[in-house]
């Protein structure tokens, strides 16, 4: 497995099992048909990933391996946009306090 | 003549078109370089943790390949990262399934956001992509079918356009480009300038030549179409406060590139909401202008003096029965035809013919034909473009909360008579105005593909 990664935050960008290097020099992920600027990213082979992988989620160096992205947030529980979250919960309040509970 | 309407996720096959003498047979089969590909200005591209952002993309035919622009972001709980790619796409026209090899080329990946502004061609292989506070220069190789990335040049550029990135972009030549851009709601600051690209060692090099600035209009009802070029004339309309004003101006560039104020004149005043929901502007074959506001539109005539119309020039309700809100005109053929869609809830798009000699400023609609609705509620921004012969046209629709977001596709062939081809519904296709519950994996397109 090819792993692409930022150089600023060796955040791992895209991942694919097929790498070709394009007659521009740059790495060129066949499984997803992007290239990248191979001035703005490293190019690491791994035999497997984080079980719970995903792309952003993880940073990758060639002496730590794979670490937490510290800049990485869980989506909340529902899959749903945080606003749509948000917006339920000042409904529910709204709601609340007009039956008198809150 | 060959048509196809596909989508980049799949065809949707060949179709049987009649114009009630003649059928032509659409078909990806045998189809010849000479076609025309038209993209939506604003696409999203889905990620499944992705809300709200959307993309828009540029498009550029070189024979058989396309290049697009595009962004999307990709969330992290509360956080986004951005990304931005430049691509290629190469139709294979060899086969019956529409297929397309595609080479993206990733320009940019962070956590901080950036706001696609246009693009300038330098040549047919380098495209500058400026993205308001930088820009990238990439070069093309359709032989090899990749993209470089020659510099990412992070020049600070919002000295040229002031409190927004450019709203509207038109490239004169190799060189320089018009920009339009507007000031925050509460500077009501319209802004134009001239912007020279010096392209040298495989970097380029962005200045300002001239601009000018326009206080207290309100210009809030700007939108890419409010600004047109003829020559070295430019002509901006926007809309003033309270949307009751539409207001034009005419600028001249001069032999040494500066911009020149022409003439500035009030097109439309106490109307009733002639300049909601933007502002559009046309150029006419003779070179004069149809200026477009809600429920209105104008016939402007250049001159060297400013610019001349007819006061009172036409409400379009009457026409139409209601009022539309965005319009466009296009060459198609020997005809000029009006295209105009409205927000009354029935979703028709108006076309007619539009006769006039040069010195004449009235505008004359004829055969005026009420089209079929092609999507219910058409709100915001619709969107036309043409292709030889072809026309196609989106709106946005309005609606439940399981329709909202949706965008209708209406596809006109004009021959020896309008004719519609085909409509769509599509989910996600984005508008400028109107994005916010749209999303969608998918980047639509139209190819329309004219055989020679």
């Amino acid at each position: 497995m090819y792993l692409i990664v930022n150089k600023e935050d060796n955040r791992v960008m895209a991942t694919g099992k097929n790498l070709t290097i394009g007659t521009n020099g740059y790495p060129f992920l066949e499984d997803i048909q992007t290239a990248f600027p191979n001035f703005m990213v490293n190019t690491f082979e791994t035999a497997e990933l984080p079980q719970d992988f995903e792309i952003d989620k993880y940073c990758y160096t060639e002496k730590a391996r794979f670490y937490p992205n510290p800049e990485w947030e869980e989506p909340n529980k529902y899959g749903i946009p945080d606003e749509t979250v948000q917006a339920i919960k000042d409904d529910t309040i709204m709601d609340l306090i007009e039956l008198g509970v809150l | 003549m060959s048509l196809t309407v596909q989508s980049a996720g799949g065809g949707i096959g060949g179709m049987n078109i009649e114009n009630g003498k003649e059928a032509y047979y659409a078909s990806l089969e045998n189809i010849p370089k000479n076609n025309f590909v038209a993209v939506s200005d604003y696409a999203p591209t889905y990620d499944k943790t992705d809300s709200s952002y959307y993309a828009k993309f540029f498009t550029s035919v070189l024979d058989d390949v396309t290049l697009q622009v595009y962004k999307n972001s990709r969330k992290s709980g509360s956080n986004y990262y951005y990304y931005m790619y430049a691509e290629l796409t190469r139709q294979n026209y060899t086969t019956s399934n529409a297929d397309a090899d595609t080479y993206a080329l990733n320009l940019y990946s962070s956590s901080s956001s950036l706001s696609l502004s246009f693009i300038h061609k330098i040549s047919e292989s380098v495209f500058v992509i400026v993205c308001g506070t930088t820009h990238f220069t990439i070069e093309v190789d359709t032989s090899n079918f990749t993209i470089t990335l020659l510099e990412q040049n992070v020049v600070n550029n919002t000295e040229f356009f002031m409190d927004n990135h450019p709203i509207v972009y038109h490239q004169i030549d190799e060189n320089r480009g018009v920009y339009g851009s507007y000031g925050s709601y509460s500077s009501y600051r319209l802004s134009v300038g001239i912007l020279q690209f010096a392209f040298a060692n495989n970097a380029v090099t962005i200045t300002l030549l001239d601009s000018s600035d326009k206080i207290n209009t309100g210009s809030t009802r700007v939108n890419k179409h409010s600004l047109a070029v003829v020559g070295n004339d430019i002509f901006y309309l926007d809309g003033g406060v309270g949307y009751s004003t539409l207001y034009g101006t005419h600028y001249r560039i001069t032999d040494d590139n500066k911009i020149q104020k022409i003439g500035e004149r009030t097109l439309i005043s106490s109307s009733s909401n002639c300049a909601l929901y933007g502002v559009w502007t046309c150029k006419v074959r003779d070179g004069s202008l149809i200026a477009n506001g809600y429920g209105v539109a104008i016939k402007v005539l250049l001159t060297d003096e400013g610019f001349s119309f007819k006061t009172g020039e036409p409400s379009l309700s009457s026409l139409s029965g209601n009022d539309g809100i965005n319009s466009a005109l296009h060459f198609l053929g020997d005809m000029d035809v009006f295209i105009k869609t409205d927000n009354s809830g029935k979703g028709i798009l108006y076309t007619g013919e539009i006769s006039y000699e040069k010195t004449d400023l009235t505008l004359v609609f004829n055969n005026i034909e009420c089209m079929q609705s092609f999507c219910s509620n058409i709100n915001g921004d619709a969107y036309v473009k043409k292709a030889e012969n072809c026309i196609f046209a989106i709106g946005y629709v309005t609606g439940t909360s399981s329709t909202s977001g949706q965008y209708g596709i209406f596809i006109q062939h004009f021959y020896t008579k309008l004719m519609r081809l085909a409509t769509e519904t599509i989910d996600g296709l984005l508008l400028e105005n109107a994005y916010k519950d749209a999303f969608s994996d998918k980047k639509y397109k139209l190819t329309i593909l004219n055989k020679n």
